[in-house]
């Protein structure tokens, strides 16, 4: 609803005030105009103090205790409402005065004697071109608080992601997170539940911007305090469950996985929770999937139950975990990078450091997206069990 | 996305189209809401036109599955093509669904013949 203009009339004739009511009276009664009036410019400097709502200043030039053209310097440097704009009225050819009004900030003039019409006119214009301006201003100011909210999200996802990489001699880990311009909830962990078990979680939050940040934020803590008991992990996703549906109104849901490698037998219990499986990259070079639990993505649907399941993993067996944000990154051509891309680049890289193996898997992933924005996370984990050691 | 809604006897058919995703879900979520509110005691989804669903559709999926079984109404799916059928599958919900092949095989353990307008 746009407010009804105000104009702040500054002169010293006594009887402009009055012919301005009679000349406007028709708007004034149709609440299209409001006028507020002003002796001299010192006057005036108080009513703009006062009342912000005034959007117009037309002033004389000629009057007692302070002239237009100082006010129109005042107005200048103080700070009214930005969108303040003043119309000088001046002596029919006092092309001077009217130069200097134009150079301190006025933004049209008329002379007298005034003809009403055009003054009419005059402000209609003027009217016109501060609405446009709120409009730009209003969507500025939006588009600077999306800013800030965008940089809180991502601030609370940096600052849950651990990037102290462990060094041990029966294991090397790494992993990255890089986050899409709207931040799409991603996150890993990895932590030693004693000296001979590292657990290792990979998910994914439904959802974007600052929800999927506080959603992201408050499982990833409750994952990692129940992992810390040592109860299996499914378990462990199972009490998770349970408290983000007690918990939490917002409705989403996480996709987990988590898993429990014992770095000296390299035995490996797992659990799904509804999460794209990992990949395993025996060391003969050969991919294979892991094998899904039936659990289902964590956090929406209360009282459900998972399971661990089990698997070997040997000397030299390279396990990668990810996000969908990798297999579903998009090409220009609406193509997908997929699991068989996947799969096939994994096999390639046997060998290579985990570093290494994450880096390239990452740039390959980019050089097939190409100039495309980057729409959700890329969260990728490699681990290794260290040969020698099972 | 576009959907069609038909009632057919006790049941209300949605019939989605298209992709399932962050831009178009408010859409479906709206859809089902009403379909929510109108009493029908069962609810066909069918998303044979549907080519893609991402997390935001699963969200509402789930979301009315939940509702309609609170209530002890039935909120079913059918047709749904193999690359959402494997969506449904690695996030686990695909047992919570029952899934029909096809609107016809749903319409047949739901549709109880009444005809009234």
């Amino acid at each position: 609803m746009p407010v009804v203009p105000k104009i702040l009339v500054v002169d010293d004739e006594p009887d402009l005030e009055l012919l301005i009511r009679q000349k406007f009276r028709k708007k004034i009664q149709a609440q299209e105009i409001r006028f507020a009036f002003a002796q001299n410019g010192i006057e005036a400097l108080e009513i703009l103090q006062a009342d912000n709502e005034i959007e117009v200043v037309l002033t004389d030039i000629n009057m007692p205790k302070m002239d237009g053209l100082t006010f129109l310097g005042k107005l200048a440097e103080r700070t009214y409402n930005p969108l303040l704009k003043a119309i000088i009225v001046s002596a029919y050819g006092d092309m001077e005065n009217i130069r200097t009004a134009m150079n301190r900030g006025a933004f049209d003039f008329i002379t007298k004697p005034i003809d009403f019409a055009d003054l009419d006119i005059t402000l209609e214009k003027t009217f016109q071109q501060i609405q446009q301006m709120k409009t730009a201003l209003d969507a500025h100011n939006k588009l600077v608080a999306l800013h800030k909210e965008l940089s809180v999200a991502n601030k609370i996802q940096q600052s849950i992601i651990p990037r102290n990489f462990p060094t041990s001699d029966f294991f090397e880990l790494h992993a990255d997170m890089i986050p899409a311009k709207e931040v799409g909830g991603d996150f890993y962990d990895f932590f030693m539940l004693d000296s001979e078990r590292l657990g290792v979680i990979m998910a994914d939050v439904s959802g974007k911007g600052v929800p999927a940040a506080i959603f992201m934020a408050m499982s990833r803590t409750l994952l990692h305090a129940h992992a810390q008991t040592g109860q299996s992990p499914s378990a462990c996703i199972e009490q998770v469950n349970a408290l983000l549906n007690r918990d939490s109104d917002s409705a989403m849901f996480v996709t987990v996985f988590y898993g429990i490698l014992d770095i000296r037998s390299g035995e490996f219990t797992y659990c799904n929770g509804g999460h794209n499986p990992p990949l395993l990259l025996r060391a003969s070079g050969l991919v294979v999937e892991i094998p899904l639990t039936g659990g289902v993505v964590v956090g929406i649907l209360p009282d459900l139950t998972y399971s661990s399941h089990q698997l070997q993993i040997e000397a030299g067996d390279t396990l990668f975990l990810f996000t969908d944000g990798v297999t579903e990154a998009m090409n220009a051509q609406g193509e997908l990078y997929s699991d068989e891309r996947l799969y096939a680049k994994l096999s390639e890289l046997n060998g290579l450091s985990v570093a290494d193996i994450m880096h390239r898997i990452i740039e390959d992933v980019r050089s097939f997206t190409g100039d495309v924005d980057q729409s959700d996370d890329l969260t990728v984990m490699a681990l290794r069990l260290k040969d020698g050691t099972v | 996305m576009e959907t069609l809604v038909e009632q057919i006897g006790n049941v209300c058919v949605i019939r989605v189209q298209g992709r399932i995703q962050a831009a178009t879900v408010k859409d479906l979520e709206t859809i089902l809401n009403k379909c929510i509110r109108d009493t029908y005691p069962t609810i066909v989804c069918n998303l044979e036109g549907c080519d893609f669903i991402d997390s935001s559709g699963l969200r509402v999926l789930l979301l009315a599955l939940k509702q309609m079984s609170a209530e002890k109404r039935d909120f079913v799916l059918s047709s749904l093509n193999k690359y959402i059928h494997d969506v449904f599958h690695v996030s686990g919900i695909a047992k919570l669904f029952e899934i029909f092949d096809s609107e016809q095989r749903a319409l047949a353990k739901f549709d109880d013949g009444n005809r009234s307008v």
